[in-house]
């Protein structure tokens, strides 16, 4: 690493790690710095944690994250490794194709923990790093810039890497897989492609080893970012490899992929500018909410199911401060009865649960399906600021104001008490399911 | 073409629910200790209320972790419980780090 001309080392306590200071000793004492990314990856993450809370070892023991109580459909979440490299699970599949594994533990998946957790190991990486250095790109996965720390800890990114290993080992119980390299894509595919594989679960990949270890990886698909698709469009240009890929002229690839070609020969070329500094937060440009419905539902009885994901919906939408003046609404019948969906575009841009509920309902009467209901999603679009607010002219103001306030003060109750703490009194109703689901993460238990 | 940068690497937004949690625990590892009042500030503070009368005040305190501020007219000084009310919120004396006089409120 080259040091910055003038620029003396200046000593200042790391009294606040994750802080300004911290970072600014790093990145003076460092100089100009050169990019090390280590990719971190929580190995079998939810079957992880279950062991680590047991005292249990991933390497040995029998473990499944999967309600035994559920339906034989029901999907396993997670296999600790051991199951894998000796039965050959896969880390999701369903329960009914488990094979027969003696003294198999059942953990019925609870996220919050698993949430918890996660935020805890995120918690451990900014004890080393700077948020500005970090990027949390899933639940189990982050990627770190070593790259201005090293000469703080005065360590090599494999010794830094692994004293984070060591510390999220000792303190939460949990093993992690590690790949470094020079940008953010070679550190991903050197921990995908060896890091995860064997003990000590690090790899470190450099540009040099594009030739030697990207280009002989086959079939394509298993390095990130090329899809069966894109896999079998390249092979319909005559490239089936990552060295012709590499290789493959501009101009073709801009012809066939457009502006994603060039993309697609850098990461063949191992190159990759993503700088992890440079953080990019996505428009939220709609919400949406769905559930797939335990049994068959009749139409009438599926608006009660309706208005409850309305209510849900709604409140996300108002804590984001935004409005919507687009709605969809999707049916699906089960097995291979198809489908229903359709959207309406609204004439104002509302935040307002019972305007939005009259709207969903009329598009979810469009559909004349014979057909029992076994899943039901909503979407709210075109996403606006509520500073762009229209006067409805068909609503007084008394009404509107009043709706709002009723609305913030449901909204409030929520915030304060839980979800369940105030819900309509249909929620009483057998077909209801707003309290089951207000109970889960993601679809499953807390 | 330009790099697309870190838009390839967007996070996945499968769990709502982990950018909660994220949030909880910045929020928890950026609480610091409360910091020392020195002899002469928390003298200030007590000519303030001493001699108080009416006026708008900014008040700093420390809350779970973190130094807030607060704008508004002391309603109560308790010298029995040792706390002022403002605006409603009640500031025991030992979390005040400091407090200026705004101006008279009008």
């Amino acid at each position: 690493m080259e040091k910055a001309d003038g620029v003396p080392p200046i000593k200042i306590k790391a009294l606040n790690k994750g802080g300004f200071f911290f970072k600014m000793e790093a990145r003076l004492q460092g100089g100009i710095m050169e990019k090390v990314i280590a990719a971190i990856d929580l190995k079998s993450f939810y079957a992880s944690c279950e062991c680590a809370c047991r005292h249990l070892d991933i390497f040995t023991t029998p473990l499944v994250c999967c309600d035994p109580y559920r339906s034989p459909a029901s999907v396993v979440m997670s296999a600790t490794p051991y199951l894998k490299k000796k039965y050959g699970i896969p880390n999701v599949c369903r329960r009914k194709d488990l094979p027969r594994v003696p003294g198999l533990i059942f953990a019925t998946p609870r996220m919050s923990y698993y949430l918890r957790l996660s935020s805890q190991v995120v918690s451990i990486f900014l004890d080393y790093v700077s948020s500005d250095d970090l990027h949390v790109y899933s639940v189990d996965e982050s990627f770190l810039n070593l790259g201005p720390y090293l000469n703080l800890y005065r360590c090599g990114p494999e010794e830094l890497v692994r004293r984070i290993q060591g510390a999220i080992l000792d303190k939460l119980g949990l093993v992690t897989a590690a790949g470094i390299g020079p940008n953010v894509f070679l550190a991903k595919v050197a921990l995908d492609q060896e890091g995860k594989k064997k003990p000590p679960f690090i790899a470190h990949w450099d540009y040099e080893d594009v030739p030697t270890k990207l280009w002989p990886i086959s079939p394509i698909t298993k390095i990130w970012g090329i899809k069966e698709g894109t896999s079998s469009h390249l092979a319909r240009i005559g490239i089936r490899s990552l060295k012709e890929l590499a290789e493959a002229d501009d101009g073709l690839l801009e012809k066939e992929f457009g502006v994603m070609g060039q993309q697609l020969k850098d990461l063949a070329c191992g190159r990759d500018e993503s700088d992890i500094e440079n953080k990019y937060e996505p428009e939220e440009r709609s919400l949406c909410l769905g559930q797939t419905l335990i049994r068959d539902y009749g139409h009438e009885e599926a608006l009660l199911i309706l208005r409850e994901m309305t209510d849900d919906l709604a409140n996300r939408l108002r804590r984001a401060h935004s409005l919507t003046s687009k709605i969809a609404v999707w049916e699906s019948y089960g097995g291979e009865k198809g489908s229903f969906a359709r959207q309406m575009a609204l004439p104002i841009a509302t935040d307002d649960t019972d305007a939005l509920y009259e709207a969903l309902k009329e598009v979810f009467l469009m559909d004349k399906s014979p057909f029992p209901l076994r899943g039901l999603g909503i979407v709210f679009g075109r996403l606006s600021d509520p500073g762009n607010e229209q006067v409805s002219l068909f609503l007084p103001n008394e009404e509107r104001n009043e709706r709002q306030d009723l609305n913030a003060a449901l909204d409030a109750i929520t915030a304060l008490y839980g979800k369940n703490s105030v819900l309509r009194a249909s929620s009483l109703l057998k077909g209801s399911t707003i309290k089951v689901r207000h109970e889960e993460i993601g679809g499953h238990r807390q | 073409m330009k790099d697309r940068g870190m838009m390839k690497w967007a996070p996945y937004k499968s769990l709502d629910a982990q950018a909660d949690y994220l949030a909880a625990m910045a929020h928890e590892k950026d609480k610091k200790d409360k910091p020392l009042l020195s002899s002469e500030a928390a003298s200030e503070i007590n000519e303030i209320l001493a001699d108080y009368r009416g006026e708008k005040v900014s008040a700093r305190y420390f809350e779970d972790g973190y130094v807030q501020e607060r704008n508004g007219v002391i309603a109560e000084v308790n010298a029995i419980y040792k706390f002022i009310k403002i605006g409603g919120k009640i500031l025991s004396f030992q979390n005040l780090l400091g407090l200026k006089i705004l101006g008279a409120e009008k």
